[in-house]
């Protein structure tokens, strides 16, 4: 197991230099000077030079190349061009908002993806199964910013429950902060809860009809042991490889439904940082959710390995 | 028999419901079981063996199967008007079950020696360790090598033979009065089968355990039952002790089937075969089931259902035409 994990962490480091070389060629080649953008339009060509010059922007391709890997392996992932502060210190000032919201939203996703997903499959063909189906179909079909929309509208305009917008840090106040974080995670938890919902229902529809599964019976184990132990166990390996890229989706998801409720996490910081091209905070930003979201794949792969022993033996050797 | 049967199925009808109505996969058949005798249900695939033995389990895919009629006595009492959770606790202690595909039939994502020690625990009161002590002598009876360390191994490092072994030992591994084995040796090697027949036949007798042991391998039955049933399209077509069945078979079925068998002394050219299939479940013949494939097949074969007739006692066949004499 041990040997498994060095070797997933071995594995990530050529992943990391290819996302951080597209993170790095992405802004050289899309049209449009940052330099003109930070100048504003009354500037002159010879202050927009000026700029260039002061940023390094005038520098051959691969000096720039150089110094950014220079100052990344230093662990500085640049200033931002707007905000006048380390890109690091931003990123790490918004993070938390964004990492509380999608863990919110992952505990939603988990515990009613996978209840709703059981409950169906144990109730097969009953008005259960009907309603949890067509349920899961609803959540799959909704975009969730139309649904953060009609969140506010219900619970916060006509019934007052919920404020519409802004945050609290859960260390601060965590009842507050579960006012604020609750319509944003529920309205991104929606999709996944009914896409985990139909895959857990039909792979465990699926495992129930295995033959290890009527072993089980057999040995006169209880119904309820049979399908929480013999039967969850195996229906957890493909799950959990749908919760990484649940969580995946999540954190991406996160850009639209922040900018939704007004909060200001990583999601509206890249945001305001594509749109107002501010590339060392793009560079940046885009860097740490990538090396972010591959720790996560990581630990999937770990859980992964964790419950399905075939895959543990297999990378041991 | 004097004795009280250990297991006796009384007229047990099992069916399935499909798209195009009920099918009825077991027939009105019955049998019994005494105490540590070891019974042969043979036929082809689709003849309703294994439906039988899941339905004496009550482990039948519900739905679309359920049985409509019938009794199922163990030791006297009806597995079918049992209350759920009784029958449960029957399963796996008093009666035991091992199936045809030992590849699949254990749990990939748990040790074989929890899954063992589950069994045990589930029907003993015994700690952890106790049951691991006795999952590892039932290993050690199975013939698992080293088994202290085996038992920690999960199903994919295994063989099938070795797991097989496996599933005879958590089968008996409460010491059940009758295990139902569903064919389980037709999934592994020629020299696997034999070993795995051994060591069901040693552990047997030192059990003094009843088998009732489905096959469609005639060989298998010659080897190792007492007595025999033979199923055609979810009927028994003839039942009798293993050396009557083969000295003298009454029922033309049962004829074609032994004489579809190779055999090693007989300089016979080329290997018999029965004409014709196993009639669907849908479009069943109105009387005999096999007269449609039957050289003996009269008239009358085609009246009505034919009745058991008793040749000898404990030797009974349903074909009208069984007492004309040996078949040819």
């Amino acid at each position: 197991m041990g040997r498994y994990i060095v070797r997933r962490l071995i594995q990530s480091v050529p992943i990391l230099l290819i996302v951080s070389l597209i993170s790095f060629g992405i802004m050289k080649l899309v049209p449009g000077d940052p330099a003109i953008v930070i100048g504003g339009p009354s500037a002159s060509a010879a202050e927009i030079e000026a700029i260039r010059k002061n940023l390094g922007l005038d520098r051959p391709f691969h000096v720039q190349l150089g110094v950014f890997y220079w100052n990344l392996l230093q662990g500085d992932l640049g200033r931002s061009l707007l905000l006048g502060k380390p890109v690091l210190e931003a990123v790490f000032e918004r993070a938390p908002i964004t990492v509380s919201i999608s863990i919110y939203s992952l505990i939603l996703t988990i515990v009613f993806g996978i209840a709703i997903g059981i409950l169906a499959a144990l109730r097969q063909n009953t008005w259960i199964d009907q309603v949890a189906t067509t349920f899961a179909l609803i959540g799959v079909s909704l975009p969730n910013f139309w649904l953060g929309l009609v969140m506010i509208v219900l619970f916060s305009v006509h019934l007052g429950w919920l404020p519409t917008n802004g945050y609290v840090e859960f260390s601060t106040d965590p009842w507050r902060w579960f006012r604020h974080a609750t319509m944003p995670a529920t309205a991104l938890a929606m999709l996944q809860i009914g896409l985990l919902a139909r895959i857990t229902r039909s792979t465990m529809l699926e495992t129930l009809r295995q033959d290890y599964i009527r072993t089980a019976r057999a040995k006169g184990l209880p119904e309820w042991k049979v399908v929480a132990k013999h039967a969850m166990a195996n229906v957890m390996i493909p799950v959990v490889t749908v919760i990484g890229i649940i969580l995946s989706v999540l954190i991406s998801g996160s850009v639209v439904i922040e900018s939704v409720f007004s909060v200001h996490g990583i999601g509206s910081l890249l945001g305001n940082a594509i749109l107002r091209r501010d590339y060392t905070m793009i560079q940046g930003g885009l860097l740490f959710v990538a090396a972010a979201l591959m720790l996560l794949n990581i630990l999937v792969d770990i859980l992964y390995a964790w419950f399905d022993p075939r895959v543990r033996y297999d990378a041991g050797k | 028999m004097t004795a009280q049967p250990l297991l006796s199925v009384r007229n047990l009808r099992t069916v399935f419901g499909t798209m195009q109505g009920d099918v009825t996969a077991v027939d009105d058949v019955s049998f019994d079981v005494s105490p540590g005798e070891v019974l042969g249900i043979v036929g082809e695939s689709g003849s309703g063996k294994s439906v039988t033995a899941l339905s004496i389990m009550g482990l039948l895919p519900q739905p679309p199967g359920r049985v409509a009629g019938g009794e199922i006595l163990f030791q006297g009492r009806d597995l079918l008007k049992m209350p759920k959770s009784e029958l449960r606790q029957l399963r796996g202690s008093a009666i035991g079950m091992i199936f045809q595909e030992p590849m699949t039939s254990l749990n990939p994502v748990f040790t074989i020696g929890d899954q063992i020690t589950e069994t045990i625990r589930v029907h003993e009161r015994i700690g952890a360790a106790a049951a691991r002590t006795r999952g590892i002598e039932m290993l050690a009876r199975v013939g698992i090598p080293s088994p202290e360390r085996r038992i920690d191994d999960f199903p994919h490092q295994l063989s099938g033979g070795m797991r097989q072994r496996v599933m005879i030992a958590m089968a008996l591994s409460c010491s059940p009065k009758l295990l139902l084995a569903d064919e389980p040796t037709t999934a592994l090697d020629v020299t696997i089968q034999a070993q795995i027949l051994d060591l069901l036949r040693d552990l047997q007798r030192e059990l003094g355990m009843a088998i009732v042991i489905i096959t469609h391998n005639m060989g298998v039955i010659a080897e190792f039952a007492d007595r025999v049933a033979v199923m055609y399209a979810g009927r028994i077509a003839e039942e009798g002790t293993v050396d009557r069945i083969f000295d003298a078979p009454s029922h033309p079925y049962t004829v074609g089937l032994l004489s579809s068998t190779p055999d090693m002394l007989a300089e016979v050219p080329r290997l018999r075969t029965i004409p014709g299939a196993l009639p669907s479940l849908y479009e069943l013949p109105p009387g005999c089931r096999f007269a449609p494939r039957c050289a003996r097949r009269i008239e009358t074969c085609d009246a009505g259902r034919p009745a058991m007739l008793d040749l000898a006692p404990g030797h009974r066949a349903a074909c009208i035409r069984a007492t004309e004499g040996a078949a040819p």
